[in-house]
This record gives C-alpha cells, structure tokens and sequence, in this order.
C-alpha cells in the first residue's frame, strides 16, 4: 500500500492506481467478439425499420429523434421578410460550426454531414460567424493562453489572424466586427473569469470602439454573446451576472452613444423586460432579421440558483412574446442561437446537439458533438 | 478495414485506467467494469473511425459515462447482477482513504462528480472537460467549484488516515493548466 497524499488529486491518482491493479480485463478477442455481434445486430434493426417505413408509408423522419419539445401556439405562421416574398418551404443554407474536437468544419444542411473541414483543430467553442454575403467565418482560436479571432475562407483557404479576443459577431452591413476581449489580455485564467470588454471593430479601417460592463469599476459581468440588429445599429449583449444568485442580463446597446454595456450604465442602455414574469432571466439572446428575437428564457428557483426550465421563445425588443420554439432540456446550456438570412430557419446547440427549426416549429436534432454553430 | 492489431494495443493499454476512471465516476466496480467493456465494443464496432481521432481514450471514457448513465441499462443491469451475485462487494483490497473518497463522490451530483473525476484524476483542463461533456467551460467551472464545495465536509468527516484537508484547492501540480493549448494534430 503506498503513502497517501493530501491533495485530492494525488489521493484520487494513488486510489485509482491501486484499484486499477486489481482490475482483470476481458481478453480482448472477445470484446471484438460483443463489438462485431452489435454490429450485426444493428444491420439487422435497420433493415427492419426500413422494411416498416417502406411498408407504412410517409414517416416522420425526425419523429424519433428525442426533440425537446415545443408546447403548442397553433400553426406557426411565415415570418414576413422585409423586400420580399418568402418562399414556402426555403432551403436551408450550410451551417459553420465548430466541434468538440475542435475544429472548424461546414456541415451538409440535410444530413448535419461534415462538408469541408475549414481548420483541423484548436478552435475554441462560444460562437462562430459567418460574413453578410457567407464567405468569410470568423472563429476564436487559442494559441497558448491567448484567444485570438481569426478569419478564413468559407470555401476553403488559409485562416488569417484578426485581432486577440472571442465570441465574434459581424454586423449584417458588413462593416462591424464585434467581440469580447477579457480584461487582462493576455493573461493565462484559471477559475475565475473577469474584466470583461465588448469591443467593436471597424472591418474596412481596423480602428476599435471599447465598451466597458459600467463607469464606476465594480464585479466582472461576463458576456457570453454578442448579436447585431437587423440595421447594424444597435448591439445585444449577453452579460452574465457577478454573483451566482443572478440572472443574466440581455441588454440593447447603441455603440455610437455609449461606452458600457450593462443595463442602466447609460441611459440608452435597455434590458429586455419580462412583462408580468418574476424570476426569470434571458440566458442568451440574438436578433432576427425582422427586429425581433430568439432568446433562451431560465427560470430558477433556490439559492444558489437552480433551474426549473428553459425556454427558447421568439420575443419582441420589449419582451412580449411571439412565440414558443421550444423547451429546453433543463441539465442543458442553450447556445449558439441563430437564423438563417430569411428567418425562416432557426437553429441552436442543445448541449453538443445542433436542432434546427423551420418557422418556429417543433425542431429537430441535425446533428451532435458540436460546441458552436452558425447559418453560413 | 479494422485493423484488430491495433484495436487490441489500444485496448490493453488502457483498459484498466478507464475502468479506474469509471469506477470513480460510478461507485461501482461491476458498473464501471460493464460500461467499459460496452464502450470498448462500440469502438470495435467502428474502429476505422475512431482510431483515427486524435484521443480515442476519452472517445471510449465518454461513451462508458454515457452508457452507465443510461436508466434502462441500469436498471436491467442491475437486476442481473443480483440474481447472479448478491450483494457487490466493491472494496475489497483498496485502501480506507480511496474508499472513503469514492463513497464522498457518491453524495454529490453525477454532473460534479464527472467533472471532478475528468479535472482531478484524468487530469484534463476545464476546456477539455467542456469539449467531453458537451457543457460550456463556464458550467464546467461551476460544477468544479460545487462539487469541491460538496465534497469537503465528507472528506474531512470520514478521514481514516488522519489528515488535514483543507476543503477547496488549487489544480494539482503538474496537470494541464486550464486553459492550455489542446490541438489535435491527427
């Protein structure tokens, strides 16, 4: 028996060791064995099911995927596009996302297949954005203990570096890059995260606009996403809150006015409301095209705040809702909240898996093993 | 085409660690030792694949979670075990300290007790645990610090070698900073 350590890693280690020699494995010719019999078992169920769908006809295809759900506002209307006439049933475009493994790769709209791999490894999740006119992706990569925004080619090339930061967002005119560049720069951060910046830069010229969490110097309020309005004025901000009894905060922000980003740190700030509701609080939040937005609603109980549910729901600026999309698992983050150019298909990561929803109907699971994802 | 050479090398390489991983995750050896094995046949299952990721370990340490976390699994398993062996004796032969730090694990949520076990034992940073788990690196964060949080007062009750342990710590010395570069190069 050897020494035991104090620190609870070197006692888990020395625990585990020990347990491990007692371990005595199958050999592995028959775990190849069960492996190759699953196999065969799994050929057999799928033939099966074939069989049945072919046999009954219409299926759902997406009937079985373990959807969250959505509770029922009648049938989802088109959402009106300004200048034009939606199609019926548009198509969807690709998706850039980023892995759990990593990478940066477009995925097949229909079959959530990857595509191209744009860049092989060391991406960071958090958010991934495409261009206006979905030729360029910008991502965050780490590169020792920096975070670096970097740029690369939708259709393949050589990724370039942009500038030090994460959580890219481009305007829809084209011109803006907004991003969130944590405090103390360059530094290597353990368990704390702090001294969150928004900054806001000018594509064609390079030149930055800073905004600070608030004037007086206070907690850190991390963000976590960054969204532009349809008319690329005004900025929502994601702040998280600096205690963990608090809710985040989703607030509206006009760059060319002010320098803070959180509720009530300038006059122009404004949070989204909550109408009527007590105890509740956006988690995240992006604009849609028409102006309005798909937010992920929580709802918390206890101290320190619990869960109790998730909502991803359509709401105007002023908090009224529009409708329900779905209900979130409540042991899930809901990330990654998007629409497509149209409006008309909405995506977000559910934990690593990426549903879809075409005009705010009952989505659907695409894919899985995902930490970030976008309309291209 | 599978190559069981290599399968084979993989496999018992590194069997035993995973299964020690597992147990910390589960409480249990025979659960640990049968989600293991599972994980281990899906991987032959498709082995062309996943011996092509850059770290078909944690590829095999994430389906074994999954699959002891499955509720049908479980329950099934479970009733099996019974009628075949009574009771599980799972401590025979470790020491008093790694048993009461397993049964401190078994009171706090699975979510923390992944977490701690990914973080402290395997020794990955928080955003290798976010990449593993499918959570964000701040959720990971806060399931670090309540899970060290939950486990101090057991620890520091149910002590038999008599150690001083102060409750909340630093990451141990020689593990990967949280927040170091992780590429894969495969």
């Amino acid at each position: 028996m050897r020494d035991h350590p104090t620190d609870l890693a070197g006692r888990l280690r020395a625990g585990s060791a020990d347990f491990a020699a007692t371990v005595r494995p199958a050999p592995p010719e028959a775990i190849r064995a069960r492996g190759s019999r699953r196999r065969r078992r799994q050929v057999l169920t799928a033939a099966v099911v074939a069989l049945a769908i072919g046999a009954g006809g219409a299926g759902t295809a997406y009937a079985s995927l373990g959807q969250p759900g959505r509770a029922g506002h009648g049938a989802p209307a088109a959402r009106p596009t300004a200048g034009s006439s939606a199609p019926v049933s548009p198509g969807r475009p690709d998706i850039v996302a980023v892995t759990t493994r990593g990478e940066l790769v477009v995925l097949d709209p229909l079959s959530g297949e990857a595509r191209r791999i744009l860049v092989a490894g060391g991406v960071a999740g958090g958010a991934v954005a495409v261009s206006p006119d979905g030729r360029t992706a910008y991502f965050a990569a780490r590169h020792g203990c920096q975070d670096e925004i970097e740029s690369v080619p939708v259709a393949g090339g050589r990724p370039e570096p942009v500038t030090a930061g994460v959580l890219p967002a481009v305007s829809p005119d084209g011109k803006e890059l907004a991003f969130v560049r944590q405090g103390n720069g360059t530094g290597c951060h353990h368990l704390a995260t702090s001294g969150d910046e928004v900054v806001i830069r000018h594509l064609p010229g390079g030149g930055e606009t800073v905004l600070e969490p608030m004037a007086k110097p206070g907690p850190p309020h991390p963000v976590s996403r960054l969204s532009w309005s349809p008319d690329s004025r005004r900025l929502l901000v994601s702040a998280g809150p600096a205690q963990d009894n608090e809710g985040w905060q989703l607030v509206q922000v006009d760059p060319a006015t002010t320098r803070y980003y959180l509720a009530g740190a300038a006059p122009g700030n404004a949070a989204v409301p909550f109408p009527g509701l007590a105890g509740r609080y956006y988690r995240e939040g992006v604009y849609l095209p028409d102006g309005d937005l798909l937010v992920n609603q929580v709802c918390c109980s206890g101290l320190p705040a619990r869960v109790t549910s998730t909502l991803i729901l359509e709401v105007t600026p002023s908090g009224q809702l529009v409708r329900q999309v779905a209900i979130g698992f409540r042991n899930r983050d809901h990330t990654s909240l998007d629409a497509d150019p149209t409006g008309h298909w909405l995506l977000y990561l559910s934990g690593p898996d990426l549903f879809l929803s075409l005009d705010g109907a009952a989505p659907f699971k695409l894919t899985t093993g995902l930490t970030a994802a976008a309309w291209s | 085409m599978r190559d069981p050479a290599t399968f084979d090398a993989f496999y018992s390489g590194s069997v035993q660690r995973l299964t020690g991983q597992l147990y910390a995750m589960t409480g249990s050896r025979a659960e640990a030792e049968d989600c293991v094995q599972e994980a281990y046949a899906r991987a032959w299952q498709r082995w062309d694949t996943v011996s092509g990721y850059c770290d078909p370990e944690a590829w095999v340490r994430t389906v074994a979670y999954r699959v002891s976390v499955s509720a049908w699994r479980k329950a099934a398993n479970m009733r099996v075990a019974h009628r075949r062996h009574g009771v599980p004796a799972d401590a025979h032969g470790l020491s008093p300290d790694y048993v009461a730090i397993i049964a401190a694990l078994r009171q706090i949520p699975s979510r923390q007790r992944q977490a701690i076990v990914l973080y402290h034992l395997v020794g990955l940073s928080v955003d290798e645990i976010a990449r593993e788990t499918g959570a964000a690196a701040g959720t990971v964060k806060a399931r670090l610090s309540r899970g060290r949080q939950a486990l101090a007062p057991h620890l520091t009750e149910a002590d038999p070698a008599g150690h001083e342990r102060p409750a909340p710590e630093p990451p141990a010395t020689g593990m990967p900073e949280p927040g170091a570069e992780v590429r894969c190069d495969a």
